[in-house]
């Protein structure tokens, strides 16, 4: 390797660029050797002013030019052949000794120049051989060389201790790793001091080596030890310390530590989100990603595979916090990313393009944005189905999971047809899994049975649906034996959902009984964690008043009523597009209440409230709130027709009703109970049926 | 020919067929792990000793009447099911540093060599905290020795280098 301070102080002695450029490099000398002989290249002159100085070069130009003169003067052609011979004998011999300097001057470039080496340098420079040749066989210099040979083996073996300390280390971090495993040793905590203890004693042999890049190494695999443990608070300043080391070392060697340092930069981000420190976070993130950028475009196949990985934690810290806009670009670049890698090999990371359509479909499902979350869940369940087809075990579950949220993305679009034997076989995978391991896989039987439940309830299969209902809540109840806190608000749902089944088949009791229990249930958790039940608390009231209403007794409705639009109002301020709708349907149900305590002023307002907001709704969504404009528009044209009777607006409403509700009337229970008191209102004012259909309709 | 039984859980990391990062999440999400794992595990005798605990559990479990004392039970068969699930996380995250290290020395090659045959305990004997600390302790001795020399010679050095400082660059 050339020595930059030994090219600086070549520089001091000879002053000539073209020189320096061309004696680090061997190739070069040749090829500079070998044009000048042929009398070609345009370094001639150069050359020439480096060599000058050298007395014994002078010798053989003057000889040369002795020749040159001869052969000039001379007249015998003998003779002038001869001394043509001679004169490229002498030139060669001036080529070998410019080649022979040129080499040494590279042996310079190659050593440190110090001392009695450094004298040596200089004279050589300068054009004085035989000085810096006696100097280099004198004395001085063969002590001085002595020196640097014992200290070079010196060095060599404190190296070698080096790798033994290293060595040394990590048989520690072995050792630590495997008391983690000592259940001789009876407590977790007991075993975790003890290997923090063995880690401890590897990080003094790590920095006794005094090698930068092994203190990193060993400090982020310390800290990474830690992230294992849930030792979040002792792996930060750990993973932190890593990243200055790793910083430093990027100074000098970008190619070799970038990868290490953008690994460090993840790491120290997932861990900054899993302590919910989102802006401690971000900009370690968006510093990792640059990084695997630049990266991949120079080693796409070593480095392709963390970029992607990097911009789905990316796509995750915005999940996490709730902002689905910002996270969908970053899974839709590693979802691009999986693809290509997919296409030279599709075994080659199956599980993670999987894993990210689904979360895509999820986001997507999230947004109302039927279409596109049906193609990503659709995709990952053909994977999904493939890789359970190799591994059951690992893999039934997620298939299972992503049939689920397919069969719920149709059944959110009243596509029962579709829905239905999607839910089935995913109860069926569940169950399967619940028999190898029920702990574990019951809350998802309890789950897909409800959401089961609600869909033949829907269609009006009241049988399946009850003993669905019931089977879900038997199997919650057990479960809070088991984990109270975890399933406790299942239990709840379970209550709530069974009450809004019996309340629909006509058992009043049952249901208010069943709704009094979940009320009572969210009200404890809310005691706990205020916010999160408040939204079921707003719902149990809701149905627990929709029940009051149905047995007249408005005096118990309207207060429950009224607290849950105070609620939901208050909820639809932070997030409305998880609460408006179920606000606007608050409003309706409080509007139909005034309606029957014949307080009509109060129910027009909040019946045009609500259906301004489900109209609202229906324009981004139409498959899943048109039922509920059908609703809301059916509501007013009963209220022109009794309150304050209209027949112009009556039959504007109806209108209103048909065209929302036709496209579900032969699938979904709720539309067609619409469609049909639509339909008793137009005889009420003796309208012609058909003809007002037909007519409604093509408007 | 007889099929080779061996299974290398490092071969099975290094190669990309097990992800432990994967593992460990269906791991701590309560869900199943590879298969390779499990044929793994049972070669451990702690593994096994806990297994057998759990199936003893799960039979007083059921043949018992008394509440309490199934409830009992039950608390101390959830504490075991946690303890198993560390147990197979730790060995995959150990496995994964065993797939990652180059061993320099002949205790630590053999420490990887008992690792892969299930020897839990024994490579917890082979790596004698005792043994790696005299090593420590002697190759710091050592260090500082030689770093010494070293310093020595480089001051030598210096001093020949100064007493030859006399060159003129120009």
């Amino acid at each position: 390797m050339t020595s930059i301070t030994s090219l600086t102080k070549i520089q001091h002695w000879i002053g000539n660029k073209a020189i320096l450029e061309i004696i680090p490099d061997k190739s070069k000398i040749e090829t500079v050797v070998k044009d000048i002989h042929n009398k070609e290249g345009g370094l001639y002159l150069e050359i020439l002013q480096f060599i000058s100085p050298f007395p014994f070069y002078q010798v053989l130009d003057n000889k040369r030019k002795s020749v040159v003169s001869s052969i000039s003067q001379s007249n015998d052609l003998n003779q002038r052949l001869k001394l043509s011979a001679d004169l490229v004998a002498i030139e060669d011999e001036q080529m070998q000794f410019l080649k022979n300097t040129l080499f040494t001057a590279h042996s310079f470039t190659n050593v440190k120049l110090e001392g009695a080496l450094e004298k040596a340098a200089a004279l050589f420079f300068k054009g004085d051989i035989s000085k810096a040749d006696d100097l280099l066989l004198s004395q001085e210099f063969d002590f001085e060389q002595q020196t640097l040979l014992k200290y070079q083996k010196e060095q060599k073996n404190l190296a070698n201790l080096y790798d033994q300390l290293e060595n040394n280390a990590q048989e520690f971090r072995v050792k630590a790793q495997i008391t983690m495993l000592n259940l001789d040793i009876q407590h977790n905590h007991d075993r975790f001091q003890k290997a923090i203890s063995c880690l401890d004693r590897g990080m003094v042999s790590a920095k006794a080596t005094k090698r930068k890049s092994f203190i990193a190494y060993y400090t982020y695999e310390y800290a990474y030890f830690n992230g294992e443990q849930n030792q979040f608070f002792r792996a930060l300043p750990l993973y932190q310390e890593a990243l200055n080391i790793y910083r430093d070392l990027v100074r000098d060697k970008p190619d070799d530590y970038l990868p290490d340092l953008a690994m460090t930069l993840n790491n120290l981000a997932n861990l900054y989100s899993d302590i919910n420190e989102f802006s401690n976070a971000k900009p370690l993130h968006k510093e990792a990603l640059k990084i695997y950028r630049n990266l991949a475009e120079m080693n796409p196949d070593r480095h392709l595979f963390n970029l992607a990985s990097t911009l789905n934690n990316y796509g995750e810290f915005y999940r996490d916090q709730n902002l689905l806009h910002k996270a969908m670009p970053f899974y839709r670049e590693a979802l691009k990313i999986y693809r290509v890698l997919a296409q030279g090999n599709e075994n080659k990371h199956p599980n993670e393009l999987a894993m990210t359509l689904n979360n895509l479909g999820n986001l997507y499902s999230d947004r109302n944005k039927f279409k596109v979350a049906q193609r990503f869940y659709e995709e990952a369940l053909s994977i999904y189905r493939k890789l359970t087809a190799e591994k059951p075990e690992m893999y039934l579950f997620y298939t299972a999971t992503t049939l689920n949220n397919l069969a719920a993305l149709y059944y959110s679009k009243n596509n029962f047809p579709k829905s239905e034997p999607m839910y089935v076989e995913s109860l069926q995978m569940y169950r399967q899994l619940a028999e190898i391991n029920p702990p574990i896989y019951w809350p998802y039987v309890a789950g897909t049975l409800n959401n089961l439940a609600a869909l033949y309830l829907d269609n009006g299969t009241y049988q399946e649906a009850q003993s669905m209902y019931e089977e879900a809540l038997r199997i919650r109840r057990k479960l809070v034996e088991l984990a109270p806190q975890v399933h406790l608000p299942e239990v709840a749902h379970s209550l709530n959902n069974i009450g809004a089944f019996y309340y629909e088949i006509g058992w009043i009791e049952q249901a208010k009984s069943a709704y009094n229990e979940a009320l009572s249930t969210f009200r404890v958790l809310e005691k706990i964690n205020l916010k999160v039940y408040l939204s079921d608390i707003a719902m149990t009231l809701n149905n627990l008043a929709i029940l009051y209403a149905e047995k007249d007794d408005y005096q118990n409705a309207q207060p429950l009523h009224e607290e849950a639009l105070e609620i939901y109002r208050e909820l639809v301020t932070q997030d409305p597009q998880s609460y408006l709708f179920n606000m606007s349907t608050t409003i309706n149900n409080l509007a139909s209440l005034y309606y029957l305590k014949k307080e009509y002023e109060q129910a027009l307002p909040l019946y045009m409230e609500a259906l301004q907001i489900n109209q609202k709704l229906a324009e981004d969504n139409p498959q899943t709130y048109l039922p509920e404009v059908a609703m809301t528009s059916v509501n007013l044209a009963n209220y022109y027709l009794y309150a304050q009777p209209d027949r112009q607006k009556s039959l504007y409403y109806c209108k209103e009703t048909f065209k929302a509700a036709i496209p579900f009337i032969e699938f979904l229970e709720f539309a067609k109970h619409n469609w049909d008191i639509a339909l008793t209102i137009l005889d009420k004012w003796e309208e012609a049926k058909e003809s007002f259909i037909q007519q409604a309709l093509i408007t | 020919m007889q099929k080779d039984a061996h299974i290398s859980i490092i071969q099975l990391i290094k190669s990309g067929d097990i992800s432990v990062q994967f593992e460990i999440s269906n791991l701590r999400a309560h869900r199943d792990i590879d298969i390779n794992i499990r044929t793994y595990l049972v070669k451990s005798d702690q593994f096994t000793e806990m297994q057998a605990q759990i199936m003893h559990l799960n039979t007083e479990i059921q043949a018992t009447q008394n509440v309490e004392i199934k409830q009992h039970l039950d608390n101390k068969l959830q504490n075991l099911l946690e303890v198993e699930k560390d147990f197979i996380a730790n060995t995959l995250y150990l496995a994964e540093t065993l797939s990652k290290i180059e061993p320099r020395s002949e205790r630590l090659a053999l420490a990887i060599q008992l690792f892969e045959e299930g020897k839990i305990r024994e490579v917890d004997a082979m790596l004698s905290e005792e043994d790696l600390l005299n090593d420590q302790f002697f190759l710091l001795a050592w260090v500082e020795y030689q770093e010494k020399k070293i310093q020595t010679l480089e001051n030598d050095f210096d001093h020949i280098l100064n007493q030859n400082s006399t060159l003129d660059w120009q």
